[in-house]
C-alpha cells in the first residue's frame, strides 16, 4: 500500500495515496496506524485527500486505529475526505467519532 | 712485402672488430633482442665448416691431385638436403635435453653413460689436434708469406716458423676464452660468437671471390683463358688434374670415401654440431640453411680451380700451391689484395679455432672433469672452479693442436691433416644415426663400435702421421709390426690397392659399425637407457597419454631448498634460483616446503636438466643420483595397482574395469546405503585395501561415517570428525583436494601420527567427494596396513573420479529425499487449504442457514428476501421476529470484513437478538442493547456492525424504525418520481459505547414498496469504476414496483450482476422487500 509519512510538530500525517481503500489494502493502513501508537505516537493524522473511495473494511481499519488511540490516550483525526467518502462517514455516523478536517493543513493547526 | 708491424696491426684490428661485433650481439641479447635468430646468420655459421683447409688447402689439392678436392664441399651438400628430417630431430632433442655437445649427445642417448661422454670427448680431442694444427700452420705460414718469410718458413727454420705459430695459438686462445668461456652455461646460445663467425665467414668468402676474380679476370681473360693455355702448356697436367677415376689419389673408391667424409664431418666435427644444434635459435632456420649453405659452398669453390691452375702457370709447379691465394697478388704486386687474402685466411682459421675449442672444451669439462669433480665434497666456490676448468680445455685443445702442427706441420699437406680429423669424426657417425633412429642401439654396441673405429684410426692414421713426419722412427708402414705385411696401417689385413683414407675408412667403419651392431643385438638395454631412448627415437611422437604415468617415486621426499643448495653448488646461487623459480612457477609446494609426492620425479628430472645445460647429461645425472643416496632417498618402483598391461587409452585395463563395474553399482540401485556399501566392497578388494569409509558431512559440519567396509577399526569408523587443517582428511576435505601418504614412517602430520601407529596403518588416502566444481559432501578414505607407495597418480586419479561419481548419487539422493519432503509439505498446505475451504464452506452453510429459509406470511404486505453471498464468507445478515398477531420486527445488517469471525459475530448478533428483543418494544433500545452486549466482542475481532431495524404494525400500517449507520432502505411510493430513504440517526454498532439512536417513524399504505438491503448492492462496480448506487437502485425499483417482491428481488440481482459483469460479485448481496397491499 502506499502510504506517505510525515511527521511535524510531534503529528504524524499519513498520506494514503491510494484510490481505493478496501478489503485489499485496509489491512496496511491499520498495521501501519496501529504501529504508530504501538510505537508511543499520540498524535495521528490520516489524510485521505487521494481516497475516492471507501469500503466497509477501509471503514473498520480507520476504527480499529480510532480505538487504539483511545486506549493509547492518543487521537486519530482525519482530513479531506473526498464526497464518496465523506457520504461513508455521514451514513455510518463515524463522522461524529472522528475529528474531521477539510484538509491536511486545517488538521495540523487544531490538534 | 708487407711489415709485420701492418699485417699483425691489421690483423690485431680485424679481431677488435669482431670482438665488437661480438660485443654488439651480446648487449643486444641482454636487451632481449637477438641478432643472429635469423636464417642468414644460421647459414653463415654454418659456413665455419669453410676453413684454412677451404681457404687455402683446396687450391694446393686443386693444384696437385686436382678435382679432388671437391668430394669435401660435396658431401656436405649432399647431406644439407637430409637435414630437414636428421638435423631437426638432433636439435629437437637437443633442446628437449638441454644438450651441450656431441659428447653429451651420444652418451645420453646411451643411457647417459659418463664413459662413452668420456670417449667421445678423449677422441674429439686427440682427433681434432691435426685440424687445429693444420690451422695453425695456415696462419704461421700465410703470416710468414706476407711478411716476407716465405723463404725461411720453406727451408724449415723453426724458430721463425715457431713464433707466428705460438702467437697465433695464444691470441686464438684468449679469442676462444673471451668468446666462448665467459660463463658456464653451454646448453644456451653463444650470441657474440655465432654473430663473430658470420661476419667471418663473409670475410672469407669476400676476400676468396676477390682473389678468385683478380687471378681469373686479371691475370688471365677469364675461365676458359686459363684452361685452354694450360692446355698448350701442359695437357698433361690439365688432364690429370681435371680427370677423376684414373690413378689412386682420383680412383673412384678415393672419391667416395672424400664424399662421406665431408658428408660425416658437417655433422660430426665437434664444432659443426655446435653451430647446427646448440647455436640452432629456431628449428625453421634449418630449411633455409639447407638451401643457402650448399650455395656457399659452391660459391667458395667456384674459383678454386682457375687460381690452382693459374698458379701453376704463374709459377711453372703446383709447389707451394697451398697458398697461392696469398701469393698470386703479391707476385702481381697487389699488395693490398694479398692482405685482403691473409684476412680471409685469417678468418677461417680463427672462426674454426675459436668455435672448436669452445666446443671441445665443454666437451672436456663436462665429459672428463666432471666425472671427477662430481665424487668430491660440493664447495662454494665450485662455479669458479668450472668456469676456469672450461677456459683451461681451451687452451688445451689449441695448444695440443700447436704440439702437433710442431711434429707433422712441415711433412702434410694443409688437407691431408684435415682429413685425418674428419676420419676420427666419422667414428661417431653409427652411434648417432643409430641412437636417433635404431631403437635396439645400446650403450654397449656405441662403446665398443667407437671404441673399435677410433683404434683403427689411431693405427692407420694418426700414428701413420707420426712415423712420416719422422718424430717416430719406425718401419711398420713398410713391414707392418713384427713383421707383419697383413697388419701394415695402410694395407691392413692385406687390403691393397686402396689410398690410404679408403683403406682407413673403410676398416675403422667396418670394427665400428660391426661392433655398434652386433653388441647391440646381443646385449639388451637397461631401464635407463630405455628412457633415454623414448626421448631421442621417438622425439617425434607426442606422448601418447597427457597423464604422466609415474611409476617411480623417492623413498625419502627431498625438499626444493635441498635441490636448490645442490643446483647453486654448481652453477652458482643467482641461476639455480632462476631455474626453480622458473620451474615451479604455478605448482603448489606444501608445508614442508616440498613438491607432491608425484612431482618429485617430474622435480629431479628439472634438476638434472638443469645441471646438464652446464655440465652434460651424464654428470648431472651421476650427480643427483650420488646426492640422493647420500641422503638415503633412492628411486624406487611404485606398487604397481594397475600391472604393466597399459592399454592405447590413457588408462590401464584394470582402471577401466573398476569405473565399469563402479558405474554399474551406481545404476543398480537409487538406495545410497546399498550404492556406497557395494563401491567400498569394490574399492577395497580391487586395490586389495584393509579399509574404505565413506563419511559424508551432517547439517552441523561433523563428518560422520555414512558406510564402511574392510577391518573394523572403531577408531576410524567410529569417529565423528570436525574438519581441521591439521588432520589429513579435514585438509583433504576442506581443501577439496585429495590428500594421501604413501609411506606414514615419513614425517606424517604430528596430528595423525598417533593413531597411524597405533592401527599400524602403511598408507592411506582421503578423496573429497565433490562433484566438479562443487564443495564436497564427505570424504572417501582408504586405507591399507601392507602396503607402501600405493597410491600413485593414475589410481589417485581413479578414486577421485569414483569419488565424483558417488557425489552425484548422493547429490541424487538428497535431491530426492528434498523433493519427498516438498511434496508433503505441499500436500499438508493442499490438505490445510481444502480444510479451510471446507471449514468456509461450512461456515457458509452456517451463514446461510442462519438467515430465515423464508420470510414470514404478513397479513396485507408481501414479503421476499434473499442473500447471495460472495466467495468468502460474509457478514450479512436479515431476520424477522413477530411479536403477538400484529407485530412484526425485520432486522438487516452486515458485519465489516469477509471472515468466519464476521459470520460468528453475524450468529452473535442473531443469538443475542433472539434471545433479546422482548425485552423491549423500542428499536432504539433494541440497538442500544445490541451494541452494549457486542462491544467487547467487537472491538477484539476489530469489527463493527451496520444495521437498520424495523418494527411494522400490520394493522396500523405503521413503520417504526432506527438505524446503526445502514445503508438507507428506500422506499417507493405509487404516485411519487422517487423513492424516500428511511433514515434515523445512530452510530455502527461497535465503535463506542453508550451511543444514542434516534427512532423514526413512517406510515405506509397500500401499494408502498420497502426495499432494505446491504453495501453489496450499491457498491456493485462497473468496469468504468463507476457504483452502482442508491439513485441507480431507487429508479430500477420503480420500474419493476408492479412485480412481486420475490420477481423483484430476482430482477434487482439480475441487474446488478449485469452491471458489474464480467466481474462476479465482490460482496454478499442481501435485500428485503415488503410490498403493501
Amino acid at each position: 500500500m502506499n502510504l506517505k509519512i510525515e511527521e511535524k510538530n510531534n503529528i504524524v500525517v499519513v498520506f494514503v495515496k491510494e484510490e481505493r481503500l478496501d478489503a485489499h489494502n485496509s489491512g496496511d493502513l491499520k498495521l501501519e496506524v496501529n504501529s504508530l501508537f504501538g510505537n508511543g505516537k499520540k498524535n495521528v493524522l490520516v489524510d485521505l485527500n487521494d481516497v475516492r473511495f471507501i469500503d466497509s473494511s477501509g471503514l473498520g481499519a480507520l476504527v480499529s486505529g480510532f480505538k487504539n488511540a483511545i486506549s493509547s490516550q492518543g487521537s486519530l483525526k482525519l482530513s479531506s475526505l473526498q464526497p464518496q467518502v465523506k457520504s461513508m462517514f455521514e451514513l455510518t455516523r463515524l463522522h461524529r467519532v472522528f475529528e474531521i478536517y477539510p484538509t491536511a493543513t486545517d488538521a495540523l493547526e487544531n490538534f | 712485402m708487407l711489415s709485420i708491424q701492418l699485417v699483425a696491426g691489421v690483423s690485431l684490428l680485424y679481431i677488435a672488430l669482431l670482438f665488437m661485433v661480438a660485443y654488439y650481439a651480446d648487449k643486444k641479447r641482454e636487451q632481449g633482442q637477438s641478432v643472429i635468430s635469423n636464417p642468414y646468420i644460421y647459414s653463415l655459421s654454418i659456413a665455419v665448416y669453410a676453413t684454412s683447409w677451404t681457404f687455402y688447402g683446396s687450391v694446393g689439392k686443386a693444384a696437385t691431385t686436382g678435382l679432388d678436392f671437391l668430394p669435401i664441399y660435396l658431401g656436405p651438400s649432399l647431406t644439407a638436403f637430409a637435414w630437414w628430417f636428421l638435423l631437426r630431430k638432433i636439435v629437437r632433442i637437443s633442446k628437449e635435453n638441454n644438450i651441450t655437445s656431441i659428447a653429451d649427445f651420444i652418451s645420453s642417448r646411451y643411457g647417459k653413460s659418463q664413459w662413452l661422454g668420456a670417449l667421445i670427448t678423449v677422441i674429439a680431442m686427440m682427433g681434432i689436434m691435426p685440424y687445429i694444427a693444420l690451422q695453425l700452420k695456415a696462419v704461421a705460414t700465410s703470416f710468414s708469406i706476407i711478411t716476407g718469410y716465405s723463404n725461411v718458413s720453406q727451408a724449415g727454420i723453426s724458430s721463425y716458423l715457431a713464433r707466428p705459430g705460438i702467437v697465433s695459438a695464444v691470441i686464438l686462445s684468449v679469442f676462444s676464452i673471451i668468446f666462448g668461456a665467459r660463463y658456464l652455461v653451454s646448453s644456451e646460445r653463444h650470441e657474440g660468437l655465432t654473430a663473430a663467425i658470420a661476419v667471418e665467414s663473409i670475410v672469407k668468402l669476400i676476400s676468396f671471390l676477390c682473389v678468385g676474380i683478380y687471378v681469373t679476370y686479371f691475370l688471365f681473360d677469364g675461365f676458359t683463358d686459363i684452361f685452354s693455355r694450360l692446355q698448350t702448356a701442359d695437357p698433361e697436367t690439365l688432364k690429370r688434374l681435371t680427370t677423376i677415376g684414373n690413378d689412386k689419389d682420383l680412383s673412384y673408391p678415393h672419391w667416395f670415401t672424400m664424399l662421406f667424409l665431408g658428408m660425416g664431418a658437417i655433422m660430426l666435427l665437434p664444432r659443426q654440431f655446435h653451430v647446427l644444434v646448440i647455436e640452432n635459435s629456431d628449428e625453421n632456420h634449418i630449411k633455409d640453411a639447407m638451401w643457402r649453405f650448399p650455395i656457399y659452398m659452391f660459391l667458395i669453390n667456384l674459383f678454386v680451380l682457375p687460381v690452382a691452375l693459374g698458379g701453376i702457370l704463374q709459377t711453372g709447379s703446383a709447389g707451394g700451391a697451398d697458398f697461392f691465394v696469398l701469393t698470386l697478388p703479391m707476385k702481381g704486386g697487389h699488395q693490398w689484395l694479398s692482405l685482403i687474402a691473409f684476412l680471409g685466411g685469417f678468418s677461417a682459421a680463427t672462426g674454426m679455432v675459436i668455435v672448436e675449442s669452445v666446443a671441445i672444451s665443454t666437451m672436456f669439462l663436462n665429459h672428463l672433469v666432471m666425472p671427477v669433480i662430481i665424487k668430491l665434497q660440493p664447495r662454494s666456490w665450485f662455479p669458479l672452479l668450472l668456469i676456469n676448468l672450461k677456459r683451461f680445455g681451451i687452451v688445451l685443445v689449441i695448444f695440443l693442436g700447436y704440439i702437433y702442427f710442431r711434429i707433422v706441420g712441415e711433412t702434410y699437406m694443409l688437407v691431408n691433416m684435415g682429413l685425418i680429423s674428419f676420419a676420427a669424426a666419422a667414428q661417431f657417425g653409427p652411434a648417432l644415426l643409430g641412437g636417433l633412429y635404431w631403437h635396439r642401439g645400446n650403450k654397449a654396441g656405441a662403446v665398443t663400435g667407437i671404441l673399435l673405429g677410433f683404434t683403427i684410426w689411431c693405427y692407420t692414421l694418426l700414428i701413420p702421421s707420426f712415423i712420416r713426419s719422422g718424430w717416430w722412427q719406425s718401419d711398420i708402414l713398410e713391414k707392418g709390426p713384427f713383421g707383419l705385411a697383413l697388419l701394415k696401417p695402410t694395407e691392413l689385413f692385406g687390403l691393397t690397392g686402396f689410398d690410404v683414407w679408403s683403406n682407413a675408412m673403410f676398416w675403422s667403419m667396418f670394427f665400428n659399425i660391426g661392433g655398434y651392431l652386433a653388441l647391440s643385438i646381443i646385449l639388451s638395454q637397461d631401464e635407463r637407457e630405455k628412457e633415454q631412448v623414448k626421448k631421442f627415437v621417438d622425439v617425434f611422437i607426442p606422448p601418447a597419454d597427457e597423464l604422466h604415468w609415474e611409476a617411480k617415486r623417492l623413498s625419502k621426499p627431498v625438499t626444493i631448498m635441498q635441490f636448490v643448495n645442490l643446483m647453486a653448488k654448481f652453477i652458482g646461487e643467482g641461476p639455480a634460483h632462476t631455474a626453480i623459480a622458473d620451474y615451479l612457477g604455478p605448482r603448489e609446494i606444501d608445508e614442508h616446503g616440498g613438491v607432491s609426492e608425484f612431482e618429485l620425479p617430474q622435480l629431479k628430472r628439472f634438476i638434472e636438466k638443469t645441471l646438464a645445460g652446464s655440465l652434460g647429461g651424464a654428470a648431472a645425472g651421476a650427480i643427483v643420483e650420488s646426492y640422493l643416496s647420500d641422503i638415503g632417498s633412492k628411486m624406487e618402483s611404485v606398487y604397481n595397482i594397475f600391472s604393466t598391461v597399459r592399454t592405447e587409452l590413457s588408462e590401464s585395463r584394470e582402471a577401466l574395469s573398476v569405473r565399469l563395474k563402479a558405474s554399474l553399482i551406481m545404476n543398480r540401485t537409487l538406495d545410497l546405503r546399498i550404492i556406497t556399501f557395494d563401491l567400498l566392497e569394490l574399492i577395497r578388494k580391487e586395490f586389495k585395501l584393509d579399509l574404505a569409509v565413506i563419511r559424508i558431512v551432517d547439517d552441523s559440519g561433523v563428518l560422520e561415517t555414512y558406510s564402511f567396509s574392510g577391518t573394523t577399526i572403531p577408531s576410524i569408523t567410529e569417529r565423528r570428525i570436525i574438519p581441521d587443517i591439521n588432520t589429513y582428511i579435514g585438509d583433504a576435505f576442506l581443501s577439496n583436494s585429495p590428500r594421501f601418504l604413501n609411506d606414514t614412517r615419513n614425517n606424517p602430520k604430528p596430528e595423525s601420527r598417533e593413531i597411524l601407529e597405533l592401527e599400524v596403518i602403511l598408507s592411506f588416502a582421503h578423496i573429497p567427494i565433490a562433484r566438479e566444481g562443487e564443495s564436497p559432501v564427505g570424504v572417501l578414505s582408504v586405507f591399507s596396513r601392507t602396503i607402501v607407495g600405493l597410491f600413485t597418480q593414475p589410481f589417485i586419479d581413479l578414486l577421485t573420479s569414483l569419488a565424483g561419481q558417488l557425489a552425484q548419487a548422493i547429490k541424487i539422493d538428497s535431491e530426492m529425499k528434498a523433493k519427498e519432503q516438498e511434496r508433503r509439505q505441499k500436500e499438508e498446505i493442499l490438505l490445510e487449504n481444502v480444510k479451510v475451504t471446507r471449514d468456509m464452506e461450512i461456515a457458509k452453510q452456517i451463514q446461510l442457514s442462519l438467515l430465515p429459509p423464508s420470510p414470514p406470511d404478513l397479513n396485507g404486505a408481501l414479503i421476499a428476501c434473499r442473500c447471495i453471498p460472495a466467495t468468502h464468507v460474509g457478514g450479512d445478515y436479515y431476520d424477522f421476529f413477530r411479536r403477538g398477531i400484529d407485530d412484526i420486527d425485520i432486522v438487516i445488517a452486515d458485519v465489516s470484513g469477509h471472515s468466519v469471525g464476521a459470520a460468528l459475530i453475524m450468529a452473535e448478533t442473531r443469538s443475542v437478538l433472539r434471545a433479546q428483543f422482548h425485552a423491549t418494544n423500542s428499536t432504539r433500545d433494541i440497538l442500544a442493547m445490541l451494541n452494549e452486549e457486542l462491544y467487547e466482542d467487537l472491538t477484539n475481532a476489530e469489527l463493527f456492525i451496520t444495521m437498520f431495524y424495523v418494527k411494522f404494525n400490520m394493522a396500523s400500517r405503521l413503520l417504526t424504525y432506527a438505524s446503526a449507520g445502514h445503508n438507507r432502505p428506500l422506499l417507493f411510493r405509487p404516485g411519487r418520481p422517487s423513492c424516500t430513504e428511511l433514515d434515523a440517526e445512530g452510530l455502527i454498532l461497535g465503535v463506542k459505547r453508550n451511543v444514542l439512536f434516534e427512532e423514526n417513524t413512517e406510515q405506509l399504505q397500500g401499494g408502498d414498496v420497502l426495499l432494505m438491503y446491504t453495501d453489496g448492492v450499491t457498491e456493485a462496480q462497473n468496469r468504468a469504476g463507476e457504483l452502482f448506487g442508491e439513485s441507480r437502485l431507487c429508479e430500477f425499483l420503480a420500474t419493476v414496483c408492479t412485480e412481486h417482491p420475490d420477481v423483484m428481488i430476482d430482477r434487482i440481482l439480475r441487474e446488478v450482476t449485469a452491471f458489474s459483469a464480467p466481474e462476479p460479485l465482490q460482496d454478499d448481496l442481501s435485500l428485503v422487500i415488503i410490498k403493501l397491499i
